[in-house]
């Protein structure tokens, strides 16, 4: 009788890392800081509370909700019609297609100056996106270095073919991770966010300047709600294909206004997999840093980058213009 | 004003120059925590009950602690409690220790595992589901363990966020990864055939 081999111990714990990593791509952040707001709003009454209270409190809401609802339908009803363009979009988008889009990022001087990352290219960038991966590279010229983010949420980055960065999903410096935010866009998780209580949606037609016949959203924070990198996002939608054509982004850093970010949609290509991952842009005997502890990681990346003299890499990278 | 720590504010519990750091730092440490509280309670209300009570209560001794650095180590240490205590409906301080606090003689480690990239595997939902299925059947402080483990703490860091010794900490890991391997035996069977 045969006895059932064991599962390898060794891959236990990745498993058990990429369940809760799919757990934590469920949460909605600004839904649990909706409930501790809501706590923190309530008077320090100590930590016992009892049904009875619980269930005036629940009343309470509901008739301020109803009160609130019926006031506003008006509203309402513009907001759905923007909503549905949202959704047909992120249906659209969820779709495995590659697309590239033209990246201009007009940073904020105060906050490039704080928060020096990635390279810049006068020209713009390319963004290559599916879903939620990316890659980025710059427009024309100089194509010396890309960075992205893979299927598992890791982010690299890739210098001269010959280095590569990674950094997994939970180890993202916070630094690095709010240069990524800034500079890149994730259609799937924007789209999804301007739907969420906390951005007031408008939309209107308009036709651009090649002719073809868009739905503009207008997504913008509501006063008083909180968006850890976006303030407001404009949507251009093609009114016929509900591909997103051009957006541009109002990008935050601890509620100051950190860049004005365009994309705008330069080709719909199909591109490997490989385009995604660190390894499709490096030489195959290209080193690769993923092991070292994330600060160490990010140090030499600076250098790599240029920020600071390098021992280990002589090779000097473009110079630091940009998050 | 960061919502937050306006009601901080308000309560007199925060100086007003860190708001915008405190809501941000919930939303930036909020995904991990419920995910956590959600593998130990398998019940989403329950999680994020327990998830906004633990940063109330940490939110309210911000001026106590480095929150960007520590707070997410605090922050799990006070969702595993809580969720101990609700799920054992025991008295308020459980301890998981089950040597007596025989310290760290002999002290038993776990390596980290390396990178062996099964990520391919989860490819298939079944076997998706069956970890998580074999997580709820994990008493909890070897599902915590693991599950702190996989997230890239250090025995230590579990011993003191369980507050248990060190060796325990391994010994709840070890077992966790036994009982885990055994109950995902019948899908190895499926992949190699």
């Amino acid at each position: 009788m045969n006895q059932p081999r064991p599962f390898p111990e060794e891959h236990i714990d990745e498993l058990v890392r990429l369940h809760l990593a799919r757990q934590e791509q469920q949460v909605d952040a600004a839904k649990v800081l909706a409930g501790v707001r809501a706590r923190l709003q309530e008077p320090a009454a100590g930590p016992a509370r009892s049904r009875q209270r619980r269930w005036r409190l629940a009343l309470a809401a509901a008739a301020v909700l109803l009160i609130g609802l019926l006031s506003s339908l008006p509203w309402l009803t513009r907001s759905a019609s923007a909503q549905s363009w949202v959704q047909e979009a992120q249906l659209v988008h969820a779709q495995p297609v590659d697309r590239c889009y033209l990246v201009q990022c007009e940073p904020d001087p105060s906050v490039l100056e704080r928060y020096r990352m990635l390279p810049a290219s006068p020209r713009g960038q390319r963004l290559w996106t599916r879903g939620d991966r990316f890659w980025m590279e710059p427009d024309r010229g100089d194509r010396s270095w890309a960075w992205g983010r893979d299927e598992k949420g890791r982010v690299w980055f890739a210098a001269a073919r010959r280095y590569g960065f990674r950094f997994e999903r939970e180890e993202v410096p916070e630094q690095l991770a709010l240069a990524c935010e800034l500079r890149s866009m994730r259609v799937e998780t924007l789209l999804k966010e301007v739907q969420g209580e906390a951005f007031e949606l408008k939309t209107g037609e308009q036709t651009s300047q090649d002719g073809i016949r868009v739905q503009v959203v207008e997504a913008r924070l509501k006063p008083g709600m909180v968006h850890p990198a976006l303030r407001s996002a404009r949507l251009e939608i093609d009114a016929q294909t509900k591909v997103l054509r051009r957006v541009v982004l109002e990008r935050t850093f601890h509620g100051q206004r950190a860049a004005t970010v365009s994309f705008t949609l330069a080709e719909t290509r199909s591109q490997d997999d490989s385009r995604y991952r660190l390894d499709g842009h490096l030489e195959k005997d290209a080193a690769i840093l993923l092991r070292e502890p994330p600060q160490q990681r990010l140090n030499m990346l600076r250098k790599q980058l240029g920020t600071m003299p390098s021992r280990r890499f002589p090779d000097k990278g473009p110079p630091l213009h940009d998050f | 004003v960061g919502v937050v720590a306006a009601g901080l504010a308000r309560r007199r519990v925060l100086p007003g120059g860190e708001r915008h750091d405190l809501d941000a730092w919930v939303l930036a440490t909020a995904p991990r925590a419920l995910a956590y509280a959600l593998s130990l309670l398998g019940d989403r209300e329950r999680a994020e009950d327990i998830v906004q009570d633990c940063y109330c209560r940490l939110l309210g001794k911000a001026d106590r602690y480095d929150l960007p650095r520590d707070g997410l180590k605090i922050l799990l240490k006070a969702i595993t409690n809580a969720s101990i205590n609700q799920v054992t409906r025991e008295r308020h301080h459980f301890r998981l220790d089950g040597d007596n606090g025989q310290g760290d003689g002999g002290r038993l480690q776990v390596a980290d595992r390396p990178w062996l990239q099964p990520a391919p595997l989860l490819m298939h939902r079944e076997l998706e589901q069956a970890v998580q299925a074999g997580l709820a059947k994990l008493p909890l402080p070897q599902r915590a363990a693991l599950e702190l483990k996989s997230l890239g703490h250090s025995q230590q860091e579990i011993a003191e966020l369980l507050d248990i010794s060190p060796n325990y900490a391994g010994v709840l890991v070890h077992r966790a990864r036994q009982a885990m391997a055994a109950f995902l035996a019948p899908y190895m069977q499926e992949t190699a055939e």
